[in-house]
């Protein structure tokens, strides 16, 4: 078991490695941020002033090695354009993304699990076609015009929840409910088909035999092996959720990570970016790391069959 | 199976407890507390920092500067009272006495002289070292009197002053630069309170400031990218002034009750360079005529824009000094537009324009409006739009613009200068034009002193960029905001808020 995790954690350092070298080359392929950041009528004596300043100067693999450096020691370095540390401006905006991200699975969750469940159980009924059509919208409508749906009817027309911003629980319903949509919608999909698999397999249909109540056949034998994929399915949604944070943000004001990371994009504030990256890719990596420990936890075997290999 | 359910609600209930540490909901707004919605955050309250539209107008809430511009944009005393010119190259400039930053120090000739040499010291990285590049010094007289000394006779020197923010000398000293942004002190109407990056920055009144008491208590500036969203705010109450409302919105505002639509011809233009310095046809003056002629500017200004917009006649907005209303605009004449490519010799001709998307008002559409203009009266062109700001501003300050490129321009400064050199001078890095006699008529204008010859130089160098045809002659954009009515508000002609004019 710690073999397991040591080798997994090694493999993380080196996934984190790469992605730390694609995201330098490609920002580094995008252009000059000192453009961006001097007026347009600047001139040129200002902008390679300020190239020199900001290191831009340097051969590409000295600015790579010197932004690795630092990074291992936690430094990434002023961002260029607010010329505040990379990493307080994460720290300012990361628990605003975290809390929707957390908020918008929370609500995937605990709709979609029950209803794919239920739908499941009750294969072809009303409510599993009330399900399916749910799964159908959920997975068909963009974030963003669902995003301003919701502010329109519960904001504009109804009243119930602020347009816009973070003011507490109430401004966390709109967003959440726009960014978990879509993860509901899989979610639930994935509940009803995992658990349609388990409920066709010998050992329930023994337990059945044997004269097992419907409800402990379902709840204690198929619900546990049904799990196992949506655990792997609720990981990569984490990370997904983590994604479309950056539209759901931007139309609801949210003022997290993910508006920060396209604001620093375009202003092509290389410190920030690479920040920002390598925060969601640790985060990405570890969570995803989680679950799979989560997966050993619920199906033993899986250790076993990896550490032969 | 229990301890399925036992993890399920570990990892719920580690949710739900994030989800729960929100902030309590910050404020009920009092009666006379306002909300301020723009599309972007500041990006600095170290107001030195900075060259940004939106974020000098958050910032003149907390920071004062030497003169500034009224309502209708004229010149008057701020922390000057007075200027006069010494002798051609020496301002003088009397300070304001009994003025203090919102920390207790005192405002006088050392935050003078401090604050303009800071923008200067090598390592700050101050995108405003463009704006004073005429001063050589500052000498201080005595506490309350100190003197610009130019390198050159500079007659823009009071609307520079209008760009002097005033910053509190001891107290940046003492906190440094990084802390000096973060926490802002200056000697604004307004007090810093807070700033939560990208959701909000609060201020509130100083009452002691030398303009008397502000009729707003706190402001809450928020910054909501989203055009619904921030209409939304609006029309719920949420906001009580909105910005950059697009034309094609105005119904959906009209139509709440508790909000109107307040609307003030802009100082930028927005006009479409024509890349003269590519050579070819582009060069020959006749061809840039017959494309101004081949445009009908108010046709698409009331089609696309819903008539929210004003031609221009040359490459100023009526806004700036220096205008001058008497010069004709192009006549949209597709007869007269064929005549002279005919005798340029250029009856086949093909081009491109390029064009942002979202940068300015329906930018996109009126580009396409105009290539179709242009092609249906004989001359074939392709809109090419360049939706990454980045990689458009990289093509015009690399000189390597497509035939026609759309641009937008207005300096917080409003001196005529601005709007003329940096677009069409040799050589600047906006300009893709080059005429001589208009570059030596720039830089005779920008150099004289006398207020009368000035006036008569700009017209007569605007005249010249008219018939040289260097753009299509544009239109001044429309600043359209939504108003909760409980505020008794009008907008300026200069893009700014300024919380001191807001009355209930």
């Amino acid at each position: 078991m710690l073999a397991y995790v040591l080798r997994r954690l090694l493999q993380s350092v080196l996934v984190l490695l790469g992605v730390s070298v694609i995201v330098f080359g490609l920002l580094h392929l995008t252009g000059d941020p000192t453009r961006l950041l001097l007026p347009l009528e600047a001139r040129e004596e200002d902008v390679r002033q300020l190239r020199a300043l900001l290191g831009l100067d340097d051969p590409l693999w000295v600015q790579y090695l010197r932004f690795l450096s630092r990074a291992v020691r936690g430094d990434f370095g002023l961002s260029f354009k607010h010329q505040v540390p990379a990493l307080t401006l994460i720290r300012q905006t990361l628990p605003a993304t975290l809390e929707l991200t957390a908020a918008g699975l929370a609500l995937a969750l605990v709709v979609a699990v029950p209803a794919g469940i239920l739908a499941a159980l009750r294969r072809n009924s009303l409510l599993d076609a009330v399900c399916s059509v749910g799964v159908l919208l959920g997975q068909a409508m963009p974030v963003y015009w669902l995003g301003l749906l919701l502010i329109l009817v519960f904001a504009v027309w109804l009243g119930w929840f602020p347009a816009a911003g973070r003011d507490g629980p109430a401004s966390l319903v709109l967003p959440a409910t726009a960014l978990g949509a879509f993860s509901m919608a899989r979610i639930a999909r994935m509940a009803r088909s995992g658990m349609l698999e388990v409920l066709a397999q010998d050992y329930v249909r023994t337990a059945r035999a044997a004269g097992l109540r419907t409800f402990v056949v379902t709840y204690k034998y198929a619900l546990k092996n049904a799990a196992i994929p949506l655990v792997t399915i609720v990981g990569l949604e984490f990370g997904i959720l983590l994604g479309g944070a950056v539209i759901t943000e931007t139309i609801f004001a949210w003022p997290g990570v993910g508006r920060l990371a396209v604001d620093a994009i375009f202003s092509r504030d290389y410190p920030l970016v690479q920040a920002i990256v390598a925060m969601l890719a640790t985060l990405f990596v570890l969570i995803n790391l989680a679950m799979d420990l989560v997966y050993t936890y619920l199906d033993p075997r899986i250790v076993f069959v990896r550490s032969k290999q | 199976m229990r301890r399925i359910f036992q993890s399920l609600a570990t990892i719920l209930a580690v949710f739900v407890t994030m989800a729960g540490a929100a902030p309590d909901p910050a404020w009920a707004a009092g009666e006379r507390d306002i909300t301020v919605a723009q599309g972007i955050d500041a990006e600095f309250l170290d107001v030195q920092m900075t060259n940004n539209i939106v974020t000098l107008i958050i910032n003149t809430s907390i920071y004062d500067t030497l003169l500034t511009r009224d309502k209708q944009l004229q010149l008057v005393p701020a922390l000057a009272t007075s200027h006069r010119l010494v002798s051609e190259k020496v301002w003088e400039v009397k300070l304001r006495p009994g003025v203090t930053f919102h920390n207790g120090e005192p405002f006088d000739a050392t935050a003078v002289k401090f604050s303009f040499e800071r923008i200067y010291r090598a390592d700050f990285k101050s995108p405003q070292k463009g704006w004073f590049s005429t001063i050589e010094r500052v000498e201080i007289v005595d506490p309350h009197t100190v003197r610009f000394h130019t390198k050159v006779p500079d007659p823009a020197m009071p609307a520079r002053m209008t760009l002097m923010y005033q910053l509190a000398p001891k107290y940046v000293a003492q906190v440094g630069d990084v802390q000096a942004n973060l926490k802002p002190v200056g000697t604004g109407p307004f007090k810093f309170v807070e700033w939560t990056k990208n959701d909000r920055i609060i201020v509130e009144a100083n009452d002691a400031h030398w303009s008397g008491k502000p009729a707003v208590r706190r402001a809450t500036w928020r910054p909501i990218p989203e055009l619904g969203a921030r209409i939304a705010a609006l029309q719920t109450g949420q906001a009580d002034l909105i910005v950059n409302v697009p034309p094609d919105q105005l119904q959906t505002l009209t139509a709440t009750r508790s909000v109107r639509v307040e609307k003030m011809p802009s100082c930028r233009i927005i006009y479409f360079g024509i890349a003269q310095i590519k050579g070819g046809a582009l060069a020959d003056r006749r061809v840039r005529q017959a494309i101004n002629h081949a445009v009908d500017v108010q046709g698409i200004l009331d089609s696309v824009l819903q008539g929210n917009g004003k031609r221009i006649n040359s490459s100023m907005p009526p806004n700036v000094w220096g205008y001058d209303p008497s010069i004709p605009f192009y006549d949209y004449n597709p007869k007269k537009a064929k005549e002279l490519l005919t005798a340029a010799g250029q009856t086949n001709l093909q081009l491109t324009l390029q064009a942002p998307n979202g940068r300015w008002a329906m930018d996109k559409d009126i580009a396409q409006a105009v290539a179709g203009q242009l092609t249906e009266n004989g001359i074939k062109t392709n809109v090419k739009i360049i939706g990454e700001w980045g990689s458009y501003v990289r093509s015009v300050l690399d000189h390597k613009t497509e035939d026609i490129f759309m641009n937008g321009w207005c300096l917080p400064s409003l001196e005529p200068d601005h709007w003329v050199t940096p677009n069409l001078h040799t050589g600047e890095p906006v300009s893709q034009y080059s005429n001589l006699e208009v570059d030596k008529l720039m830089e005779q204008a920008r150099a004289e002193m006398n207020t009368e010859k000035r006036k008569q130089l700009y017209s007569q160098l605007l005249r010249l960029i008219r018939d040289d045809a260097p753009w299509i002659f544009g239109y001044q954009q429309m600043d359209i905001y939504g108003v909760n009515n409980r505020l008794k508000w009008t907008p300026r002609g200069d893009e700014s808020i300024r919380l001191t004019e807001i009355g209930f």
